[in-house]
């Protein structure tokens, strides 16, 4: 029995520290199939975490997308505040997926290959990984 | 004092001799996103050193990012009561002013930031920003020949849409359904909105313009549709299929270009 419950206190001790290690929470969603880069941005636009390819700058990205997540987390286009838990942005080129955390948005970016159910079912375990790490 | 220090490190406390001592450890905390103790630090920190300008940016910057920006902003006002073309500080106020929709405020405060520091990548990004953007955040006056002219049969939407939205990139209501005292608006949010993910997607290296958008909230979807004149959106329940809200979203956009371009052209001998 002490065994069993040492377990179980292990696993509880172990959901924060996941949900707080953002660079290995952003290296696994970055090894999907078809993303090309993504990153971890606070909601005053520093930067957390970047896994990006070479040719594009970390600052200003996260810059804009704080401001795109905080745009939505405030507003929304239905003007209906705080529920926001992810978007998706996509031009004729690739995809943008933006989750809403606690500490601030993850970003992930893809080629038009991406299988999108795929990716916006891992990005929501990701972004409950961290809610659950920074509840209370 | 020697005794004193070993008892410290026995008991493995930590004591800070200097607000700079407190200022490094407080940004560590930040920067590994552990904000309430970086928080904690800070206001300890200016305890010590009450003017300390890195003490004050590093306030304002955990005050964004607890989402308290009444806060923040009196932290970047007092960074720049003592420091006034602090390039950090004025980034720090012109996200604020742009999140108010002070387009000149924050076009004002950011061109500060790049005259002192014209290698600034943030402040670059947040001037492409508020450049993309109509000079006034006001919403627009519909036109009446514009709400007369699009009907709602002709757009053929689908039953299961709860609002619907068609407006011009200078947010100009064309068409909406239902109409309240929020569609102006909801049409400025919207078009913002879709500058704003133009402008990361183009930084992004994903091309320059936004084509469609799918934003989940917590009781309904948001599907938005846009080219450089135009953008329509679609609500729907959460619980809609993606796959078949697209379908409708394009189906809609499709008949909105067609029904604009009809407009374009009235006079045109049937």
């Amino acid at each position: 029995m002490a065994q069993t419950g040492n377990t179980v206190s292990s696993t509880i001790d172990a959901r924060p520290a996941l949900g707080r290690d953002f660079r290995s929470l952003l290296g696994a969603l970055v090894a999907l199939d078809h993303i090309t880069g993504g990153l971890i941005v606070a909601p005053d636009g520093l930067l957390i975490a970047a896994q990006l390819p070479g040719k594009i700058a970390p600052e200003p990205l996260s810059a804009l997308a704080a401001i795109l997540g905080r745009e939505l987390e405030l507003r929304g286009p239905r003007l209906r505040r705080g529920t926001f838990p992810m978007a998706q942005f996509a031009s004729g080129t690739g995809i943008a997926f933006l989750g809403s955390t606690p500490v601030g948005y993850i970003v992930l970016l893809g080629d038009v290959s991406a299988d999108r159910d795929t990716i916006r079912s891992a990005l929501r375990a990701a972004v409950g990984t961290v809610h659950r790490a920074w509840a209370g | 004092m020697i005794l004193a220090r070993i008892w410290h490190t026995v008991r493995g406390e930590r004591r800070f001799r200097t607000s700079v001592q407190v200022f490094r450890r407080a940004t560590r905390f930040r920067d590994e996103g552990r904000f309430e103790e970086a928080a904690a630090l800070v206001a300890r920190g200016l305890l010590l050193d009450r003017d300390n300008v890195v003490g004050h940016l590093l306030a304002g910057s955990l005050h964004a990012m607890l989402r308290e920006m009444g806060k923040a902003r009196t932290s970047f006002e007092r960074v720049l009561a003592l420091e006034p073309t602090h390039p950090r500080a004025l980034l720090g106020l012109a996200r604020i002013a742009l999140e108010e929709g002070d387009t000149g405020a924050c076009t004002d405060l950011v061109t500060r930031a790049l005259a002192r520091y014209p290698d600034f990548p943030e402040a670059q990004a947040v001037l492409d920003v508020v450049r993309s953007l109509p000079a006034s955040a006001a919403p627009k006056r519909p036109r009446s020949l514009e709400q007369s002219a699009i009907r709602a049969d002709r757009l053929r939407l689908p039953a299961e849409s709860r609002e619907t939205l068609l407006a011009r990139a200078d947010a100009t209501v064309i068409f909406a359904q239902p109409r309240g005292l929020l569609t102006e608006e909801v049409a400025a949010r919207a078009t913002k909105l879709a500058r704003i993910a133009s402008v990361m997607l183009a930084r992004a290296g994903l091309g320059d313009s936004l084509n469609h958008a799918v934003i989940e909230g917590a009781a309904e979807t948001t599907y938005l549709r846009a080219d450089g004149e135009t953008v329509l959106t679609l609500s729907f329940s959460g619980d809609a299929k993606v796959a078949t809200a697209l379908a409708h979203l394009e189906r809609v956009w499709v008949n909105c270009r067609s029904e604009l371009s009809r407009q374009a052209a009235p006079n045109r001998v049937a």
